[in-house]
């Protein structure tokens, strides 16, 4: 009797609360875990994203810079077929002055070999697509190619240096339109602005547009246009004279 | 024992969700960078148009004006005024909508016109 009387006086708790406790731990638990996994995902994707639209931003700056500070050189006497601006739907070259002289430089969208171009095409594909052969892949380069005036004309390349300038572009949607100088501009406005496919004229045209499309891994159908116009400085202060 | 349990477990998930709106918070960053970027380059588009016509009428609308694809979610308008003859003082301004709030981008800058700009117009 002693006995049971000690155990009826014990507290403790019943099935029914210990199970209500275990359930709303549970409920708890599974929620803020759902959220923590959620927000996980979401910052992963993110760092991946803040990487292309970094290397988008730094890329268009160094086109912008290469393209303000493109000049032109009359060639026709000892080159009669050099192109000083070779505009192209796909790509262009020009001439560009840098601090280390007049370069030839040369934009394209395409993919590149060799384990560092092998390692950048992993950041920004899927798992799967990484193993794909080049030609399949859905992913190009902005690829900047740079040479000194000598090189280019002797059509030598062995002091030229490749960079890759943005990683995670779509395949194929690099394009480049060229617009031709338009006399007194600011009478007739910007719907005076027509650009061109191509550019094969002598000199250089007034403003170059680029655009393309950012590659997203995890939604490979969306599809992020950027664009940026370009107006040749020199250019523009030559024809205004 | 159980009540042991319960704190640890509250503590954790506390925690848990204390980096877990460290991290959404640092998405939300990166979605206003990305349409920073954005913004950016509608903006440098915006202001080579700008220099090239010499500020032309067109572009200075006062009222905001959408701008063309892919950029057509930002807004611009701009305000002018006349520093002398050939210099004008114009405030570019870019706004987009960003969730519940709007996002907004401003820029002064010194336009040269010609004289033509004012006798023709």
């Amino acid at each position: 009797m002693k006995q049971r009387a000690a155990v009826k006086s014990r507290k403790g708790f019943t099935i029914v609360e210990l199970i209500l406790a275990l359930a709303i731990t549970a409920i708890i638990g599974v929620s803020v875990y759902n959220i923590f996994w959620t927000a996980m995902k979401l910052d992963d994707k993110m760092r991946h994203v803040h990487d292309s639209y970094m290397e988008v931003l730094l890329a268009e700056q160094a086109m912008t810079h290469d393209l303000e500070n493109a000049i032109t050189l009359d060639l026709s006497a000892s080159y009669p077929d050099a192109v000083i601006f070779d505009g192209q739907p796909h790509e262009f070259s020009f001439l560009t002055q840098t601090p280390k002289g007049i370069k030839h430089v040369h934009y394209y969208g395409g993919l590149l070999s060799g384990e560092v171009a092998k390692s950048m095409i992993g950041r920004v594909t899927n798992p799967s697509e990484a193993n794909q052969s080049r030609d399949s892949l859905p992913v190009e380069f902005l690829v900047r190619q740079e040479s000194s005036l000598a090189d280019w004309l002797n059509e030598t390349k062995d002091n030229t240096t490749t960079q890759i300038v943005a990683a995670g572009l779509k395949k194929e949607s690099f394009q480049c339109r060229y617009a031709p100088f338009v006399k007194d501009l600011h009478l007739s406005g910007a719907k005076a602005i027509d650009y061109h496919e191509t550019w094969d004229e002598k000199g250089l045209p007034m403003a170059v547009s680029c655009s393309f499309v950012l590659y997203d891994a995890k939604h490979p159908q969306s599809s992020l246009l950027f664009k940026r116009d370009i107006f040749l400085a020199l250019s523009a202060g030559f024809y205004h004279e | 024992m159980l009540l042991e349990a319960i704190l640890a477990i509250a503590i954790v998930s506390v925690s848990l969700t204390l980096i877990a709106q460290g991290l959404l918070t640092n998405y939300r960053t990166g979605m206003r960078f990305q349409e920073m970027v954005r913004a950016l380059n509608a903006m440098d588009n915006r202001l080579g148009l700008l220099y090239a016509t010499q500020g032309s009428d067109d572009l200075l609308e006062a009222f905001p004006q959408p701008l063309e694809s892919p950029y057509d979610k930002f807004t611009v308008s701009a305000k002018t005024g006349p520093i002398n003859d050939h210099l004008k003082n114009v405030t570019l301004t870019l706004n987009w909508p960003m969730g519940n709030s709007q996002g907004q981008l401003e820029l002064e800058t010194i336009i040269y016109y010609p004289n033509e700009t004012t006798s023709s117009s």
